[in-house]
């Protein structure tokens, strides 16, 4: 229990606030926001009191029976601590922009009430200890989403949940039953570096293969890998810190985060290179990244666009861990948060410039550079991020699985890894071309200052400030790479510590 | 002939006669239960069921050597008290329903969506001392 | 302190026993206060059953020290009537006093008319009075007396409100409580008859698989099956409790039924437990698969919001039924069957009352026009909500910890060489995607555009009842360890 509380009170900030706002009536205005905020920003401090106690080695466990023989465990370690700080920092800045996109919309405490649980869920995730309570969570997740999917309530969006709920819970029991299968084969261990599965490799060859491939239907899906994708360019009709939050912080990272899970915590990676597992989640990841490109070229839609182009760098992370060499997964893990980071941005743009001009297409996007260059410029860097130009973010992610790839002896990969730039680049950048160097010939719609009256920036400023802030982060984290609390150094210091993989330089 | 009558006199014996006699009984209820549909006639053939298991059981009591058993008769004098209240139960029912209804049958099947739904927690219900909605029924028990 | 709270415990539970029928009586006797004695009679009967709780938990964990019999007027069996209180029946006491609670606080809400308490009061608490006796009663006739209690005083439940669909209701589901009752006694008979016996550890200990013990098998169960509505005796089950008043729905979807199958497991672990055959179990699970799937059906077909709780029931005491021949490979495994009978009930109980709730709002509860209600009405939809997540077996629920236990079952059939297990598993898993279709067509409407009316007004009760129930089976989660250990004080039971 050493530290347990640390943990406890972590899921609790976001929990806590949420369960208070499904209560507040929806006049109550101040007090949401200044519960949404407390929740967000408490929970901001308490993962920084965390990630200093871990990187003094203390260790943070708190554990309750919940069957006999199987636990729900909250535990610490440096990969979960990564995936917690991506989402406490991005869950921050997609509150303030969630508070400013929602102003005046009816339902606010229920789309903040299942806001918060969603976060509560992927935090959950992130602290997971063990299978089963993953699980847990990813299914909290899966059902905390559905309402904010759905939120609009327009017969779009009922689709989209109704699509997104058949996918999510029909993978969703197939990884529940996945995971009791191998809870019976193996007890309810936590996940341990280098895997845990040692023991049955030798007579459970066969079983241990099902398995995988059941683990990655029901992973694969959030993550959406392809074939199992389609469910995502479709719930794009969510509003846009729902779509954020879709793509960067919660959903499509609790899938790729369970595969990393899978391949590093529990096979190990040994053992999934010996049985020929890695191989496979390779080429579908491989598949993806391009499938998704093409497909993101095809669409017109904004969102989509952007959508599509989650798929396919999502399956980046995939491809890193596949690709099972420490650089490889240094690439993947570092994917985790720069594709979190750039995509955030992304879509925030994609808001602003819906909400505050009514522009949802790429075609409408001619000359949106001179009316609103603050929001123009972060798409810009977060475009250029996604292709990979240094020193952005991307650039890091693809040079560590370029790398990763030549240490694979997979040089194949390498040739992937262009053509997904070569893609990335024929579809980012045409609405960043267009956004500069096109010309708007008739006034702009107003439909923000039409509804609220004139704004003092380029939006309100509740959209604005995170757009400046992720767009910044994405620079920062590529240019400040070499230091040591970096994504990268802290991803190296994951890799170093946790695996006990040969040494490596850069 | 002999054996046929040796048969006759063994199955004559309480202790196999009862309980043959009792299971014809509740195998008849059974069959009157399922194939008649006044409740009325329903009723008596759960009655009829009934009075077969008593049968059975006062069969089964006398099998043996010595004195019936004191326990079945206590069990058959219990199992009649409560057949006759629940038949009482049954009837008061049926009664209520015909009055409803004019007719002494169920009405058919699962109540679908245009059935009225009663509600009594609804204050509309008793405003003028009569249900909410008069095409579900008016004879209430008050 | 174990030797005293071994010695308490007699004296315990005949105490509650005496309690429960005197609060009955009290009410009875006294109609026009009968609202007040029953509140009252409904907290302290769950104290009891709470403290009585607590001193068989601290009488374990030896299951022969903390499991006790008690000769009632001290005659020992055969002559006299034991009472008989073991882990099983203390799991369900539990539960019966969660749900009597929760629903004796919601009725103070629904149940307003002076007339019409004075009906439900003395009804309700012979009902709860009637299933406290029959999770204690150790002796086979005397089973059959309580099930009559809680039979009649059902089916007077159902029919009370005066209507012609309620009386005709009332009638079928008379009918069919008669009928189950008289062939569970036709099987009592026979047994009675072969061993000259009624208490049920006396009988176990004497009955063997012959053919007496199979007729008697057949006819007891099927007579509980049609009072549990096990597939394929459960036609009647969808009228009588889509047509009751909410409260009266909750306790019979939520405790009635669950009581008759307390008795088929009761009697397949100990009487019949030599007649079970791996063919039988077979037989057993492929009718728990049909009602899974027809229930289900029915479910997504239904039209009314009650209908689709009535046919959810239906479909998942499949699960109960596909529970059986995990049992016969996994013995241990009937735990987890009462694990999520009890899951179940909570949270049935609570959607019925949720309904209830929006069905007074409204005035109907016809699933096409409820939206306005349902979006006006954030936190009962949230009550039927939070209950249908257990009821789907998702987390963080009781549903979730108990279709868990059933997957591991299942699963662990199929490991140990049974094929046909992996159709249990497909069930098992199956079903929850079902279940999830049917709750999200009750819930989904919330989100629709629309107007938003909150309908008639709803008194407190009735507003936070449902919440508070919800919550606790979402919470049966974390009771799991306890309710599995609780019900291993179970002398004689694997």
């Amino acid at each position: 229990m050493d530290g347990g509380w640390l943990l406890l009170a972590i899921l609790f900030s976001s929990l806590g606030p949420g369960i208070a706002i499904f209560f507040l009536p929806e006049h109550r205005q101040g007090l949401r926001t200044a519960l949404n905020l407390g929740g967000a920003g408490t929970k901001l401090a308490l993962v920084a009191v965390l990630l200093d106690g871990v990187l003094r080695g203390d260790e943070y466990y708190f554990s309750l029976p919940l069957m006999p023989g199987i636990d729900l465990v909250l535990a610490a370690d440096s990969l979960s601590l990564l995936f917690a700080s991506l989402s406490a920092v991005l869950w921050f800045v997609t509150t303030i922009y969630a508070i400013g996109y929602l102003e005046g919309s009816p339902r606010r405490s229920r789309f903040f009430g299942f806001f918060s649980l969603c976060v509560s869920a992927t935090v959950g995730i992130a602290l997971s200890g063990n299978l089963v309570t993953f699980l847990i969570f990813y299914e909290i997740l899966t059902l905390a989403t559905w309402p904010l999917v759905v939120h609009r309530g327009t017969p779009a969006a009922l689709r989209a949940g109704r699509l997104y709920l058949a996918y999510t819970l029909t993978s969703g029991l197939v990884l529940f039953t996945a995971i009791v299968w191998l809870t019976l084969l193996a007890g309810a261990e936590g996940f341990t570096p280098g895997g845990y599965l040692d023991g049955l490799a030798d007579t459970h060859a066969t079983t241990l293969q099902i398995l995988f491939v059941l683990l990655m239907i029901g992973f694969g899906v959030k993550a959406a890998l392809v074939p199992l994708h389609s469910w995502l360019p479709i719930a794009m009709v969510a509003p846009a810190p729902v779509s954020a939050l879709l793509h960067a912080v919660a959903v499509v990272k609790a899938g790729a985060f369970g595969i990393i899970r899978v391949v590093n915590d529990v096979y190990g990676t040994e053992l999934a290179i010996e049985l020929g597992l890695t191989a496979g989640l390779l080429v579908v990841a491989a598949i993806t990244i391009v499938y998704a490109s093409i497909q993101a070229l095809r669409t017109d839609d904004l969102k989509q666009r952007l959508a599509f182009s989650t798929i396919s760098q999502v399956s980046y992370i995939i491809l890193g861990v596949a690709l099972a060499g420490p650089l490889g997964i240094i690439g993947g893990l570092v994917h985790l948060v720069h594709q979190g980071i750039t995509k955030i941005t992304l879509f925030f743009c994609a808001g602003n410039f819906a909400e505050t001009l009514g522009i949802h297409r790429i075609s409408e996007l001619d000359g949106v550079g001179r009316r609103m260059p603050l929001t123009m410029l972060a798409f810009t860097l977060g475009a250029l991020g996604m292709i990979g130009l240094p020193p952005l973010a991307g650039f890091v992610t693809k040079w560590h699985l370029g790398l990763g790839a030549l240490e694979a002896g997979m040089p194949w990969v390498l040739g992937v890894l262009i053509l997904s730039s070569l893609l990335n680049a024929a579809y980012f950048l045409p609405p960043v071309i267009r956004g500069w160097l096109g010309e708007r010939r008739e006034p702009w719609h107003e439909p923000l200052q039409a509804q609220a009256g004139p704004t003092r920036f380029e939006t309100h400023w509740m959209l604005l400030f995170p757009v400046v802030f992720t767009a910044a982060l994405g620079l920062l984290v590529g240019l400040f790479a070499g230091l040591e609390l970096s994504p990268l150094g802290w991803v190296s210091l994951i890799v170093r510590r946790d695996y006990s993989l040969p040494e490596f330089g850069l | 002939m002999n054996g046929l009558a040796e048969t006759l006199a063994h199955t004559l014996a309480p202790g196999l006669l009862y309980p043959t006699a009792g299971a014809i009984l509740f195998a008849l209820g059974l069959y009157g239960l399922i194939r008649r549909h006044h409740l009325v006639l329903r009723i008596l053939a759960l009655n009829i069921m009934g009075s077969g298991v008593f049968m059975v059981l006062l069969g089964v009591a006398a099998r043996g050597e010595g004195p019936p058993d004191p326990v079945a008769q206590a069990l058959t004098l219990t199992g009649i008290v409560v057949a006759v209240s629940a038949t009482a139960f049954a009837l008061a029912l049926v009664v209520h329903l015909t009055r409803l209804t004019g007719h002494a049958v169920m009405l058919p099947g699962p109540p679908d969506d245009d059935v009225p739904v009663e509600d009594i927690s609804r204050e509309t219900h008793h405003a003028d001392g009569s249900p909410a909605d008069p095409s579900s029924g008016e004879d209430r028990p008050s | 302190m174990i030797p005293a709270d071994a010695e308490l415990l007699p004296g315990a539970i005949a105490g509650l026993v005496a309690l429960s029928l005197a609060v009955a009586i009290l009410a009875t006797a006294w109609p026009r206060q009968a609202h007040r004695i029953g509140l009252l009679g409904a907290l302290a009967v769950t104290a009891w059953v709470l403290g009585l709780s607590a001193l068989f938990l601290n009488a374990g964990p030896d299951p022969e020290a903390a499991a006790t019999r008690v000769a009632l007027g001290g005659w020992e069996a055969p002559l006299g009537l034991m009472l008989h209180l073991d882990g099983l029946s203390m799991t369900l006491l539990v539960l019966t006093a969660v749900v009597g609670l929760a629903t004796s606080l919601y009725s103070l809400g629904y149940v307003h008319d002076r007339i019409e308490r004075r009906q439900f009061w003395p009804l309700w608490l012979w009902l709860w009075a009637g299933l406290n006796m029959l999770f204690l009663s150790g002796d086979a006739f005397n089973l059959y007396i309580t099930l009559e209690v809680v039979s009649l005083s059902a089916v007077a439940l159902v029919a009370f409100t005066g209507t012609a669909a309620a009386v005709s209701g009332a009638v079928r589901y008379l009918l069919v409580n008669i009928l189950g009752s008289l062939s569970f006694l036709m099987g009592v008979v026979l047994l009675f008859g072969e061993h000259g016996v009624l208490d049920l550890v006396l009988l176990e200990a004497r009955t063997e698989a012959g053919p007496t013990e199979r007729m008697a098998a057949v006819l007891m169960t099927a007579g509980l099956m049609l009072k549990a509505a096990l597939f394929p005796l459960h036609v009647w089950l969808a009228p009588a409790h889509g047509s009751a008043p909410a409260p009266v729905s909750a306790v019979l979807s939520g405790l009635v039924v669950t009581g008759s199958f307390y008795l088929i497991l009761r009697l397949w672990m100990g009487v019949f437990a030599p007649l079970a055959t791996p063919a039988f179990g077979i037989l057993v699970g492929m009718l728990g698969v049909a009602a899974l799937v027809w229930g289900s059906l029915q479910a997504l077909r239904a039209g009314r919001l009650k209908s689709i709780v009535a046919y959810s029931t239906v479909a998942q005491f499949g699960y109960l039924l596909v529970a059986f021949p995990l049992m016969l490979v996994d013995p241990g495994a009937w735990r987890v069957v009462v694990f999520f009978a009890v899951v179940h009930a909570l949270a049935k109980a609570s959607v019925f009352l949720a309904a209830g709730t929006l069905q007074h709002a409204a005035g109907h509860d016809r699933l096409a026009d409820l939206g306005d209600v349902l979006r006006a009405r954030p936190r009962t939809v949230f009550a039927l909500g939070l209950a249908g997540v257990s009821l789907m077996g998702l987390p963080f629920t009781g549903g979730f910890i108990a279709k868990y236990l059933l997957l591991e079952a299942g699963l662990g059939t199929v490991l140990a060489g049974s094929v046909i297990g992996v159709l249990w598993v497909l069930a098992i898993a199956g079903g929850g995607l079902l279940a999830a279709a049917y709750i999200l067509r009750m819930v989904a409407p919330t989100f629709h555009r629309g107007r938003e009316d909150a309908g008639e007004t709803v008194s407190p009760w009735m507003d936070w009842v449902p919440l508070g129930l919800a919550t606790i089976a979402a919470l049966a989660g974390l009771a799991g360890t306890l309710t599995l250990n609780t019900l291993a004080l179970t002398p004689g039971a694997p």
